[in-house]
């Protein structure tokens, strides 16, 4: 192609882009930009044996129970009492769903039983009464379904939510055998509700 | 030699007077066509137009009207009024925007383009819809099955970067475009996400209709 031509090409492709760019433009055009800014919740399931310190256990085999009685030196027809209280840790958004597991069950647990109260204050023994959550009688590893109470969050979120009161019955039978020894865990979960 | 200087003289005058002729007729000429210029009286008139462009503008409200403002840029967006409140699993959040032409502007089509975020861990576990209303407050009464959805469905909420169907502005400032926004944590969202914030900012494209 001469020098000529390649110029005169050139120019028409540059019309040609020209003619493109028009066609973008037709309208005018303005933007509007909105923001939103999502935060997530904290939240925090703490348990306390003494009903004054809580802290979190988050993993098995978490708090140990203070019965009443020592639970390691049981003789058929005892029973034995131990309180615990969960609450929502302090910062924690959004109430809970708190579900009690199935307990876990290591060694012999035979002829043992429990009942567990949802009490009105903190502690636990022969008198305690409430919303019985297990009733009495379960085997200590019996199987729970269903078993579930609410907590609150604190009220602002920066205090922690206000504590639920259990109380452990546990009683042993009459067919308990001399040296038996087990242990059983139960895990309380919660989840949040939005 | 000097015979022959002297015998030409009298040629080399009339030569010069020739000339002189000619360039004188040319003259005249030139005079004949100045005066044909002349032959007439002359006037004119001249008309204009004007032509103004118009213009195409848009301002948003994020307190249901009660203070207008353009937000042109995404660094000065406008910050939409969802719940300051930490979300969790399945919280669902809602804000209103409105937007209108300003004084004097073209009409136009509005086209919600998908967000961009600052947490994108935090964002995928977002889901939102938005719809145009007319009446009412934003809140989960908007999102009937009958209202006209620009993103997402009665049925389905989808992720932050999802575009929106175009809707129109009115001219002239007025009847603003009324946008309700849903924005709902997934079921889904990891515990590890706690505490965890992102902004998300949404375009609102604004094209002019002529």
């Amino acid at each position: 192609m001469s020098k000529r031509g390649k110029v005169r090409a050139l120019l028409a492709g540059g019309l040609v882009l020209g003619v493109g760019a028009t066609v973008v433009l037709a309208a005018w055009n303005d933007s509007e930009f909105a923001t939103g800014t999502f935060t997530a919740g904290t939240f925090n399931l703490q348990g306390s044996t003494d009903g004054t310190a809580y802290a979190d256990h988050a993993a098995s085999p978490g708090a140990t129970l203070p019965f009443t009685l020592n639970p390691s030196n049981l003789a058929p027809g005892d029973t034995v009492y131990a309180p615990f209280a969960v609450r929502l840790a302090a910062n924690t958004s959004t109430g809970s769903t708190v579900t009690v597991n199935t307990a876990t069950a290591t060694g012999s647990l035979a002829n043992l039983s429990y009942e567990l109260i949802e009490s009105t204050s903190f502690g636990c023994s022969s008198g305690t009464t409430g919303t019985d959550l297990v009733p009495a009688g379960t085997a200590l590893n019996g199987a729970l379904s269903g078993v579930t109470f609410t907590l609150n969050a604190g009220s602002p979120t920066s205090n922690p939510g206000g504590a639920v009161f259990l109380c452990f019955k546990v009683t042993a039978a009459a067919g308990l055998v001399q040296g038996q020894n087990g242990a059983a865990t139960w895990q309380f979960a919660a989840a949040s509700t939005s | 030699m000097t015979g022959r200087r002297a015998a030409r003289r009298p040629g080399a005058g009339r030569q010069r007077f020739l000339r002189a002729r000619a360039v004188l007729a040319g003259g005249l000429i030139l005079g004949v066509g100045c005066t044909l210029t002349l032959a007439a009286w002359n006037d004119s008139e001249f008309a204009t137009g004007t032509f103004t462009s118009s213009s195409f503008a848009l301002q948003s409200s994020i307190n249901s009207g009660g203070a207008w403002l353009a937000h042109p840029a995404s660094g000065s967006s406008a910050a939409m009024a969802f719940n300051a409140a930490g979300m969790s699993p399945n919280t669902v959040n809602y804000a209103p925007i409105r937007i209108r032409t300003t004084a004097g502007s073209l009409s136009g089509t509005l086209t919600l383009q998908g967000a961009t975020n600052n947490n994108a861990a935090l964002a995928a576990a977002l889901a939102y819809r938005v719809v145009r209303y007319s009446s009412g407050t934003c809140d989960s009464s908007q999102f009937t099955a009958g209202a006209s959805y620009l993103v997402g469905t009665s049925a389905s909420k989808v992720p932050l970067t999802t575009s929106g169907a175009a809707t129109a502005v009115a001219a002239n400032s007025v009847s603003p475009t009324q946008m309700c926004f849903e924005v709902t944590m997934l079921a889904s969202a990891d515990n590890s996400l706690q505490g965890a914030s992102v902004t998300a900012t949404w375009e609102i494209k604004g094209t002019s209709d002529s």
